[in-house]
């Protein structure tokens, strides 16, 4: 159950054009992984520190595309998120601010036929509340979220009662489909990592 | 997660910057590479690459999964993480010589194919990407290679060393002729045309017409060796000095279609492989008592230079098994030079798997003497020699047997031999059994004194139902490591014993086997062949049992060599965790083939009644 579903303006788009955004949604042909570095895990008050984006394209994770990003935060403080991420305070504070990186990340949100992230509400809405504070629109991406994808994969476990759960964490779930292990807390490696996992979920899901 | 790459932590670009030989590459080639690499999943069962498809448009490195290469559906070859597959297709643009199916979920980096062939511009790149693939491909044309080990230059054709036509002289000709025809053509063997051909080498003129008195026109046959000890020209290098080093000959003819055409002699031999056992047994049969603690290395560096030149595990322990006994006579001579000349004739016999010649470098020592009637002084010499022998093979590397299976206390005249063995035989306790197990596998590695009666002692018994019974049940002593479904069960610590359940089942087998058919031969595979001759043995049992063993044999001396460089102890267990799919596959196999033929063999002869 897709939120992005929600979106269509209907009356506005032609039969054709809605069926081809419709299957896009279904099969994207182009879609950008993307993983904040935040503060903390509270929405309305976590500040981006780094942003990673891949793109995916007809399957292929485009490594040479990866880009990794840090933001100097607004609030100079909140030295603890930071260090969590293998961060120095100093690196963070000669890093542009959001309101340069953000038009960039958005421009390549645009660009995409869906926006993939893990756990998908919680980055979504630090980035939404980024847009209102830099005064940019959100383009309003189909969104993909590998959290969900492991439910749907979940549920068919169940009702099959086959199998161990898959876990729902970024690392857990990736090292149940046997994929390497990465470096968790890095944005660009989470990018990567995050992608991989919609690779092998979509395929097992395809089964 | 115990495999070796589960603690390193790579991301698609380090992974591949530290992958030989993309670790060679300069750095902006690198990232030339790294740039255009894309991630792709490929779900179990997707043929990837079809043969005589269009070109392969990526070059592939599988991270994770194994793909199978194959021909018209005889797999060939299993790439597995970390080695990558399509690359003569992108080199020359060609059209695929393999199917490539993903046999599990493949998580792959591609680079594609414009890229990859940029890259070989870089010599050095170039060379390593050609070699690899090369060797590994040869290695898929011998199917009985485990895994497709790496296989070089040993495995050429032994021809490959012959570098001229053959030097004949009529059968007629004297030794004068000879020695001045080796000269001219500078070599060290000339070939009498007789008929069988006769050969007459350096060595022959020295030891058997010079040392002997004899003058130049001594007739050439006199002194000729016939029928020259020949291989066919198909043989490998490798094989073909096995065969060289067990008769002790220096000089070995190679044959087309059964007529001989070249000599290849120790010599050849040597400069085609630097790290060659010949250099071993050498030093070996003349190591003074200062040079024996060196032995375990020298040993270990030969092995692994055999097992690295693609020798089947068999042969290699073959060589290992010939080196030791080279060892023992030079562990005889030292002692003799001390203790004076022995007051009678003996025998020392191997035991175990040595005088069944499949000998690993971790071995204890298991050892017999024979000799004749004798006094006590004579009983004193033989246990001092037993004792020094014992403590220079120690000093060699050879563990003391924990059971005392050793000359200094298994000594005795043929007589008290043959009372011991029909005590064995006739006495139905286990401790007994295990005796038998140890002392029915022996061979006499010095020593004038003939034993063979102790072998026509236990052929006497063949007919005796009780005893087969017995000899079946303790066949059945120690069984392949199976849980349910026929999953190989490991220990807490994820390892399992090779030897206790593969090796040790398959040897009493044959053992048993043999001894059903009355035959007296001691290799394991050759009492497997023995069987099925006998009626024993299924051909097609024979054969998984024969591949099974040469497979636990392939593994234990891996891991013997692991650990050997890696100073950690020399186990036959291995990590579960630790072996390739296909391996962890090949062993389920291979442990299941063993049980099954154990136990019908084990009922057949009504072994299951005595174990109740």
């Amino acid at each position: 159950m897709s939120p992005a579903l929600g979106h269509t303006s209907g009356l506005s788009l032609g039969l054709v054009r809605g069926r081809r955004l419709l299957r896009r949604r279904e099969h994207p042909h182009r879609l950008l992984a993307l993983d904040l570095e935040t503060t903390g895990y509270d929405p309305a008050n976590a500040e981006v520190i780094a942003i990673g984006t891949v793109p995916i394209v007809d399957g292929a994770v485009r490594i040479g595309e990866l880009t990794t990003t840090l933001v100097r935060p607004a609030v100079g403080s909140a030295e603890d998120g930071i260090s969590a991420h293998h961060l120095r305070p100093s690196e963070v504070a000669v890093a542009p601010p959001l309101s340069q990186v953000l038009p960039v990340v958005l421009g390549a949100i645009a660009t995409a036929d869906a926006l993939l992230v893990h756990h998908a509400p919680l980055d979504v809405r630090v980035l939404r509340r980024a847009c209102a504070a830099t005064h940019c629109a959100w383009p309003g991406p189909a969104i993909i979220d590998t959290v969900e994808l492991i439910g749907r994969c979940r549920a068919r476990e169940r009702a099959t009662g086959s199998g161990r759960r898959l876990p729902r964490d970024l690392a857990g779930a990736r090292a149940a489909f046997g994929l390497p292990p990465h470096h968790a807390h890095d944005a660009g490696a989470d990018a990567v990592a995050t992608a991989e996992l919609y690779l092998a979920l979509r395929a097992r899901l395809a089964r | 997660m115990a495999g070796r790459d589960a603690h390193e932590v790579l991301g698609p670009e380090a992974f591949l910057r530290v992958l030989p030989p993309f670790d060679r590459l300069a750095d902006d080639a690198f990232a030339e590479a790294a740039a255009a690499m894309e991630v792709v999943y490929v779900p179990a069962g997707t043929r990837v690459l079809h043969r005589d498809g269009t070109p392969s448009a990526h070059l592939h490195v599988v991270r994770k999964g194994t793909a199978l290469l194959s021909r018209d559906g005889v797999p060939a070859l299993s790439v597995e993480a970390g080695e990558w597959f399509g690359l003569p297709s992108v080199l020359e643009d060609a059209r695929p010589e393999f199917d490539v199916d993903a046999l599990d979920d493949l998580l792959v980096y591609r680079l594609p194919a414009e890229v990859v062939r940029r890259l070989t511009r870089s010599p050095d790149f170039a060379a390593q990407v050609t070699r690899g693939l090369a060797s590994r491909l040869r290695a898929t044309s011998r199917p009985s290679d485990v895994d497709g080990a790496p296989v070089a230059a040993a495995m050429a054709p032994v021809t490959t060393l012959v570098r001229r036509p053959l030097v004949t002289l009529p059968a007629e000709a004297d030794v004068g002729e000879i020695a001045r025809t080796m000269r001219s053509e500078a070599v060290s063997s000339v070939v009498l045309s007789s008929d069988p051909p006769a050969i007459v080498t350096t060595r022959d003129l020295r030891d058997r017409v010079l040392a002997e008195g004899h003058g130049p026109a001594t007739p050439g046959r006199r002194i000729a060796s016939s029928p020259i000890l020949s291989v066919e020209e198909s043989t490998s290098i490798t094989e073909a000095r096995v065969t060289m080093l067990e008769r002790s000959m220096h000089h070995l003819g190679v044959e087309r279609d059964g007529r001989l055409v070249g000599i290849v002699s120790t010599g050849d031999l040597l400069r085609s492989d630097a790290s060659s056992p010949f250099h071993v047994q050498r030093e070996l049969a003349t190591a003074s008592r200062d040079a024996f603690p060196a032995v375990p290395d020298q040993l270990h560096a030969t092995v692994a230079g055999l097992l690295s030149g693609g020798l089947s595990p068999l042969e290699v322990t073959r060589t290992v098994s010939m080196l030791s006994d080279v060892l023992v006579r030079r562990a005889i001579q030292l002692a003799t030079e001390e203790l004076g000349p022995a007051p009678c004739a003996y025998a020392w016999l191997t035991l175990g798997s040595d005088a069944r010649r499949e000998q690993t470098l971790v071995s204890d020592q298991d050892h017999a003497l024979v000799h004749e009637a004798t006094d006590d002084a004579g009983v004193a010499w033989f246990h001092a020699l037993a004792t020094d022998v014992t403590e220079l093979l120690a000093t060699a590397g050879l563990p003391r047997c924990p059971g005392g299976v050793m000359a200094t206390n298994w000594s005795g005249t043929m007589d008290t031999w043959r009372r011991r063995f029909a005590g064995w035989i006739t006495t139905p306790d286990v401790q007994a059994l295990y005796e038998t197990s140890i002392f029915f596998d022996h061979r006499v590695v010095a020593g004038s004194l003939e034993v063979g009666e102790l072998d026509e002692v236990v052929r006497r018994h063949r007919g005796d139902g009780v005893l087969l019974a017995r000899l079946a049940a303790a066949a059945g002593t120690s069984r392949p490591p199976l849980g349910l479904f026929h999953r190989v069960r490991s220990t807490a610590d994820g390892t399992v014993d090779l030897k206790a359940g593969g090796v040790n089942p398959i040897i009493a087998l044959g053992r048993l086997l043999a001894f059903e058919a009355g035959s007296s031969v001691r290799s394991t595979t050759h009492r497997l062949e023995v069987a099925v001759e006998h009626g024993g043995l299924a051909l097609d049992a024979a054969e998984e049992l024969t591949e099974a063993f040469r497979f636990f044999q392939q593994l234990r001396l891996e891991a013997h060599q692991r650990a050997w460089r890696q100073h950690t102890e020399r186990t036959n267990r291995i990590v579960l965790e630790e072996l390739t799919p296909t391996r962890r596959r090949h062993l389920k196999e291979a442990f299941v083939a063993v049980g099954r033929t154990q136990q019908s063999t084990i009922q057949r002869l009504g072994g299951e009644e005595v174990s109740r």
